[in-house]
């Protein structure tokens, strides 16, 4: 196991060092003059230049490839060129919104999505499966922003139940002020115990999850339901069930666990798809996260900011398969072999 | 002590297998015989009450100790799996979990079946030492034991829950030739020390022919042939049993 895990982590940090020489070369091809996008059009030559020097563009290639892996490695991403801060403190900012955002949607997703395959299995062929899959088919179907706005004007223009934007009432600031732990609200107020605030932080939360967690739970529910009939029809089910275990635990305490290693492998497939989405999500519901940072700094061509979220994204992602791929030796045996 | 009346196994009004009669009483064997698709399979899960699980149904009669089966419900047979009747299947390995120890099936099994936990170690030490296994076996997983020793853990399970009938559904087609022999001393051990009736399935009357005291031939579904298992070897009434029987290889013989 232990043998296992130690691959596994040096696999993740060649991953990871590959990912910092690839963004380091696409920064280099992409067209445009990072200085010009820093100083302003109108800037002069002279200007132009003493940006070049304060960023190190007029060195040869190799030494701003050498400063750059040493700046990674030291955790200094460089100066964002739209916002002037250093992009290390800009996504420390901005990713805690975006992390709480993705992570309570595939929370969510697997706690809905798991039940729902293993009951439209447990009930194969039933109508109870046909609907289960119809409704994962339109989860997985619906394009994100359509969905995003569906569920505002349903929820908050015709029912007016829940809030249509932001992440919670400034008017609470008067009467219920919020302190900074994250920079979260929701997470912020349950830290410090202010429960006003997160209940009104809870129901904004409520419609981008829901936009977000649609697809991976179709999706969860889709795979959970297909990997459990796949092992249903199994010699060891039908052992289980010559021994006389009933149902309930031929399901819960025998069929599932094998079948669960595609699903954490899913979970860790749409958390790529969930954070492409939260940046649409947050857009539409005007959340502070990632994904508003990373569109700024695409149209302002922040290389710095786009190299920062470029990796930080990728290690996120890094972490994550990680952390699935120690989850699966924990669940099946066979693949610590 | 079990007796069937004109079993049909049925998927979608086609009939796959009809037993007419069969009664075995304790300690004995009675070998099923038959080429793939003859309708022993379905015989064996027809018995176990797990037709159901495949999609099929089952009419006529089985009685075990007096009681019938074919009417019980899914809660009912929870009382019989397992306590009175119990089933080994042909791929060892693949019929156990890939996700879960020997040792925590086995505690598992005994759990369910009432065994208290005092006395389940003991149970389980006692059935792998009748199955010539050490017990290290417990803390393996299905993928670490060989088909062998996966079969012998089976027989384990079996001889540890005392259940009278055992259904064996080609339990040593699988395995290599010692081996096959292996698992067939494990199962004559069985019935001798346990009177454990059998049913044992197998495509191959040479190995039949070492365990079982009654033969039953199946061909296309039906019982082509029955009887015992001297006659059915040396006597045989009809062309196919000749033919099964021209396969059994016999030292000193020439084909």
């Amino acid at each position: 196991m232990s043998r296992y895990i130690a691959s596994r982590i040096l696999q993740a940090l060649g991953v990871v060092l590959g990912v910092i020489v690839m963004t380091f070369v696409i920064a280099r091809l992409i067209p445009g003059d990072p200085a010009i996008a820093y100083a302003g059009p109108r800037a002069s030559v002279e200007e132009l230049a003493a940006v070049r020097e304060q960023f190190g563009l007029d060195l040869p290639m190799w030494q701003q490839f050498v400063s750059y892996v040493t700046g990674v490695l030291h955790g200094d991403l460089g100066i964002s060129l739209h916002t002037k801060q250093p992009v290390t403190s800009d996504l420390i900012q901005v990713l805690p919104t975006t992390l709480v955002l993705v992570g309570i949607a595939l929370v969510f997703a697997a706690i809905v999505g798991i039940p729902l395959g293993i009951a439209a299995a447990r009930w194969h062929g039933t109508f109870g499966d046909v609907a289960a899959k119809i409704i994962a088919i339109l989860m997985v179907s619906m394009p994100v922003f359509w969905l995003a706005i569906l569920l505002q004007i349903v929820f908050f223009s015709r029912l007016g139940w829940l809030p249509v934007a932001g992440q919670y009432d400034s008017a609470y600031d008067s009467i219920s002020p919020l302190y900074t732990v994250i920079g979260v609200p929701v997470i912020d107020s349950l830290l410090t115990g202010n429960w006003p605030v997160f209940v009104n932080a809870a129901a904004h939360m409520i419609l981008p999850v829901c936009a977000i967690a649609a697809y991976p739970i179709g999706a969860v529910a889709m795979v959970t339901r297909g990997s459990l009939l796949e092992n249903l029809g199994e010699e060891h089910v039908r052992m289980v069930r010559a021994l006389g275990f009933p149902e309930r635990a031929v399901f819960g305490r025998f069929a599932l666990r094998p079948s669960l290693n595609p699903i954490v492998s899913l979970i860790a497939l749409v958390f790529a798809y969930a954070l492409t989405n939260s940046f649409i999500v947050e857009s539409v519901f005007n959340w502070p996260g990632l994904g508003s940072y990373a569109v700024r700094a695409f149209v302002s061509l922040d290389i710095p900011a786009i190299l920062g979220i470029t990796l930080i994204v990728a290690l996120l992602y890094v972490l994550l398969n990680l952390i699935v791929d120690l989850a699966q030796a924990v669940i099946d045996p066979r693949v610590r072999a | 002590m079990i007796s069937v009346r004109d079993l049909r196994v049925s998927y979608g009004g086609t009939v796959v297998a009809h037993v007419p009669e069969f009664d075995l009483a304790t300690g004995q064997v009675l070998g099923i015989a038959g080429e793939s698709g003859s309708g022993k399979s379905q015989t064996a899960l027809a018995l176990m009450g797990l037709t159901r699980y495949s999609g099929g149904t089952v009419t006529g009669s089985v009685t075990l100790d007096g009681v019938e089966l074919s009417t019980l419900s899914n809660r009912q047979w929870r009382s019989v799996r397992g306590r009175k009747i119990a089933m080994i299947l042909q791929s060892p390995r693949a019929a156990l979990n890939p996700t879960i120890s020997l040792g925590t099936l086995f505690a598992r099994t005994l759990k369910l079946h009432g065994v208290p936990r005092s006395e389940r170690h003991a149970r389980m030490e006692q059935a792998l030492d009748e199955v010539m296994l050490d017990p290290q076996i417990l803390t393996r997983y299905p993928h670490e034991v060989s088909g062998g020793q996966a079969q012998r853990f089976a027989i384990a399970l079996v001889a540890a829950l005392r259940v009278d009938v055992l259904i064996a559904d080609e339990p040593t087609s699988a395995l290599d030739v010692t081996v096959q022999s292996e698992v067939i001393d494990v199962l004559r051990n069985l019935r001798e020390s346990h009177g454990t009736a059998i049913v044992f399935i197998s495509h191959d009357l040479a190995v039949i022919s070492e365990l079982a005291d009654r033969v039953m031939v199946m061909r296309g579904g039906e019982v082509v042939e029955q009887g015992l298992t001297e006659q059915i070897l040396h006597e045989p009434a009809e062309q196919y049993t000749r033919d099964l029987v021209a396969a059994v290889p016999v030292i000193g013989r020439t084909r």
